[in-house]
């Protein structure tokens, strides 16, 4: 779609398209390269570093290094798999409550006539979805920590509550997962036109029918998309888990937080790197499955 | 033979708005409209944007309900009916196809909602895509069809429940002027084929005039003359249906009892006439004869070709300005500065109050 | 419609009260100390801790020079996209979505490594002194190096979005044909026309910086949200009055970007 978008002025101006033409030659370029050569470097260095260490051991003995697949086999075993596991089970669970949760509340602000309340929620979506990390921990902790106000006045460790565990966490994360649903879905919902509603309701569509058969279905792409942002932001989440639980929850980011600050066996110094490529194979899946649902949602929705 | 299982239910449904009555907030949409759609004709609502022409669509529909008055379709009342339960197929300005289906499933969409089964219902579909001309694209989703072909699919999906009423809110504006033309015809050639009660919103009063049986001028909320194309025209109830149906002069005359002098010429007065004293004459510019005359008291000031007729501007020495539509080998003479005479042919005129 | 309405106060309400009762419950839990009632001491002690000052200087001082690398290498490149290099926006949108993929996590575990290579290989050569000075623990640029990485994604989509609303191409033609030069009319047409987009990528950068925890911690320095973390080891009441203050600190940030962008949104809403 883009590309023809933006061939077409020079199709229809064939005069203008040798100096487009020239231009693209010097001036795009050069205007792109310090990018480039900086990414190369601030990023693509310790990325080559991490793929590199990540298939390398080192033997005590001698000091020479040796290639081997040894690193990535140990990030799925033990207690590492089940950090992975951990991570990703944590990720999934919070990113589907969200989904879950945000998509009520945006329509409620979509379909609401008040433009305040509506850019007032937007607003605050967009600092909440940004309020991760520390702040965020130490929030909750004095909310629903041991000896957090809400847990005081409710004796809520009385009632089974543990902030420090996995569904603790899960409440944590909702935190600002919702306002990061609520800003995706909300240009989707804005997207669906009224036409289909009242379409819809022509061809004999009840309210319920009209949702089911036109509105979820359009939506999809996008609710699966932004379900998919969700895991990953979750999935790479540290900060929050390392303040608030320290190893309570075994998750990967924290083993290899561990692992980077020397606490590993030895001989699995380059664990550490084994699972951060881990990581990055699972983001790369979930940006594999973003990327088109975004797309196919941006040509339903334009 | 198609026609036979796609025809409507039964015979065609009579529609009456009975002083229908709409405001939102201080915005009087409708203002007591009242006006009967007999049955098998193609109405057109036409009128200026803000006239509440789409308002009394939607209310057929379901879509909007009015604060007093009723919708009858066949002597029911229908005004608290929900609209998924009306029997009327309603074809959008744009965009109103579901993206996420192709167009055979946007047309079966009704038929699946009512429970009909797979094959039946593709087979119906299939039909009305036919109907359509596009019984080759089923499998193509909206995104892959041209505009003029995204409303073909909307037609057919608005006839695939055999709706008693056909909707039209505007179907054509958002199309190439070519597109609209041929489509224009094929709407109303499906129509007069399945004789089924519709009504047309326009505010393009060339597209209400070539297709309509009658046409419905309404303005702020009110109807002001429904009748059939060429009376609309010809003998236009109001001065405002006068100058907003086609082009019309209004050229300064004298009101004199039941003439006007007007141009030298005293002409007998068409309709209603406003008090005595200083009137405007409506006169369409086909109406209006020019002659090249050294001592007339008009020149020419503009020619616009338009083809097999020329558009010639004359401003008369009082300063008015009169359009006349001339056949172009008779205009050929009439230069621009050219000295004219303006008569108007012995028959009686439409007068409207001089607005102040 | 009375239906319609009472979900939509419900979802609303709930929303509502899952959002404020933390920031609510935090504040409580700063000011009411039990023993002593209600008391602001918490947030007193602030000022005079150890480490505080210093330590929010840092991540500002992190903060602007991420945002200036940042806005220099990609407003040239986003607008010179936008000029005439279409079949480069492929490239760039990749490489600028990398960061997504490799979560900070992994990202420094990847710097460490890099970072060791300096005592490991390069002790001999001149290279070496560059990877002493980027560590320097005063300023340590390779965090500014990580942070624009880091922000790439976001000021990529921002930008992106701001050149979207105005049509770089016949901006810099309009101009050019009113006898402006080419950086002229850049500066002059193009960069007015994104001062909502510059301050959004500004605003998401600092706040990027300013609540960055993961890579700042494993490379061992002690910009603000280490510190945070490091306060609310021995004082809890006083790392959640920070933590509260840093929120307020993040919304009042917002709400200026708004005031100041507020002319260029109402004018692309009112297109819209």
């Amino acid at each position: 779609m883009t590309t023809t978008f933006t061939k077409a002025p020079a199709d229809v101006a064939p005069a203008a398209a040798p100096r487009q033409r020239r231009r693209r030659r010097t001036g795009g370029p050069l205007a792109v390269l310090p990018l480039l050569v900086f990414v190369a470097i601030a990023f693509g260095l310790p990325a080559l570093a991490m793929l590199d260490g990540a298939f390398t051991v080192k033997d005590q003995a001698t000091g020479a290094s040796s290639y081997t697949t040894a690193n990535l086999t140990g990030s799925f075993q033990g207690a590492y798999l089940t950090a992975l596991t951990g991570s990703v089970k944590l990720s999934a669970v919070s990113a589907g409550l969200a989904t879950l949760l945000g998509l009520p509340l945006a329509q409620a602000v979509v379909t609401s006539r008040s433009r305040a309340l509506r850019e007032a929620v937007l607003t605050a979506s967009g600092v909440l979805a940004n309020f991760g990390g520390v702040p965020l921990a130490f929030a909750f902790v004095a909310t629903l920590g041991n000896s957090g106000v809400l847990t005081r006045h409710l004796s809520l460790t009385e009632h089974g509550w543990d902030l420090y565990s996995f569904w603790g966490l899960v409440v944590v994360y909702l935190y600002f997962l919702i306002p990061l649903m609520v800003l995706t879905i909300t240009p989707a919902l804005d997207g669906l036109r009224s036409q289909w509603r009242e379409a819809a309701r022509n061809n004999g569509a009840t309210t319920v029918q009209y949702w089911r058969h036109v509105a979820l279905p359009v939506l999809a792409p996008s609710l699966l998309g932004g379900f998919v942002l969700l895991f990953g932001s979750a999935f790479a989440a540290y900060a929050t888990a390392a303040a608030m639980v320290g190893s309570a929850v075994p998750l990967v980011t924290l083993q290899i937080a561990d692992a980077i600050s020397g606490n590993v066996l030895v001989g699995q110094e380059n664990v550490a790197l084994a699972l951060s490529l881990d990581m990055v194979l699972i983001a790369g899946l979930v940006m594999a499955v973003y990327l088109p649902l975004q797309r196919r949602s941006a040509r339903w929705l334009a | 033979m198609n026609m036979t299982t796609l025809a409507t239910a039964a015979t065609a449904a009579t529609v009456e708005f009975r002083s229908l009555r709409r405001a939102f907030g201080t915005t009087v949409a409708l203002d007591g409209l009242d006006l009967t759609v007999r049955p098998g004709e193609l109405l057109a609502l036409l009128g200026p944007s803000g006239c509440g022409k789409t308002t009394a669509l939607r209310m057929l529909a379901g879509f909007e309900h009015p604060d007093s008055g009723e919708v009858l379709v066949d002597g029911e009342d229908i005004t608290r009916v929900p609209a998924h339960r009306r029997d009327a197929g309603m074809v959008f300005q744009s965009y109103s196809l579901f993206p996420h289906l192709s167009a055979l499933d946007n047309v079966a969409f009704g038929l699946r909602m009512r429970k009909v089964g797979t094959a039946e219902r593709r087979t119906r579909a299939g039909e009305l895509l036919d109907l359509v001309g596009l019984g080759d694209k089923g499998g193509r989703f909206p995104h892959q069809l041209s505009g003029g072909q995204q409303q073909r699919v909307a037609l057919a999906r608005a006839l695939a429940l055999r709706p008693r009423v056909l909707l039209l809110d505007e179907p054509l504006s958002a199309l190439d002027a070519k597109v609209r033309l041929s489509l224009r015809e094929e709407i109303r050639r499906l129509q007069l084929e399945l004789g089924i009660t519709t009504v047309f919103v326009t505010h393009d009063q060339e597209e209400a005039l070539s297709m309509a049986d009658r046409v419905a001028v309404m303005r702020a909320g009110r109807l002001e003359q429904c009748a059939e194309p060429a009376e609309l025209y010809g003998r236009p109830a109001t001065a405002f249906v006068a100058e907003f149906v086609g082009t019309m002069n209004r050229i300064p005359g004298t009101l004199d009892g039941d003439t006007v002098s007007v141009l030298g010429q005293r002409l007998p007065v068409d309709g209603e006439a406003p008090g005595p004293g200083a009137v405007d004459v409506l006169v369409r510019p086909e109406a209006v004869r020019v002659s090249a005359d050294e001592e007339g008291d008009g020149r020419v000031g503009a020619t616009a070709f338009l083809g097999a007729a020329t558009r010639v501007t004359v401003r008369l020495a009082d300063g008015a300005e009169i359009k006349a539509d001339l056949p172009t080998h008779e205009a050929g003479a009439l230069v621009s500065g050219a000295r004219v005479s303006v008569s108007l042919p012995d028959r009686p005129v439409l007068v409207a109050a001089r607005p102040s | 419609m009375a239906r319609l309405n009472l979900w939509r106060w419900a979802a609303l309400a709930l929303a509502a009260l899952y959002f404020l009762v933390p920031m609510a419950a935090s504040v409580v839990f700063t000011v009411d100390v039990p023993g002593q009632g209600v008391t602001l001491d918490a947030y007193r002690r602030i000022l005079s801790a150890d480490g505080f000052v210093p330590s929010l200087l840092l991540s500002l001082e992190l903060a602007a020079a991420t945002i200036v690398v940042v806005l220099l290498l990609m407003v040239p490149a986003t607008v010179a996209l936008r000029l005439g290099s279409p079949r480069l926006r492929p490239v760039v949108e990749v490489v600028c979505s990398l960061p997504l993929v490799v979560p900070p996590i992994a990202f420094v575990a990847g710097i460490a490594t890099v970072l060791k290579w300096g005592p490991e290989h390069f002790s001999r050569t001149p290279l070496f002194q560059t990877f002493v000075a980027i560590q320097d623990p005063d300023f340590p640029v390779v965090l500014v190096l990580a942070y624009v990485v880091m922000a790439l994604p976001f000021v990529y989509r921002a930008l992106d979005a701001g050149l979207r609303a105005v049509d770089v191409r016949t901006l810099v033609e309009a101009a050019r044909s009113c006898g402006a030069s080419l950086p002229r009319a850049l500066v002059g047409a193009v960069l007015p026309n994104l001062r909502g987009a510059l301050l959004n990528a500004s605003f998401l950068t600092l706040a990027l910086v300013l609540g960055e925890f993961t890579v700042a911690s494993l490379l061992g320095y002690e910009p603000f949200a280490v510190w945070i973390y490091a306060v609310g080891g021995s004082q809890a009441q006083m790392s959640v009055a920070v933590s509260v203050l840093s929120l307020f600190l993040t919304w009042a940030l917002l709400l200026a970007l708004a005031v100041l962008g507020g002319r260029s949104r109402t004018a692309s809403a009112s297109r819209g």
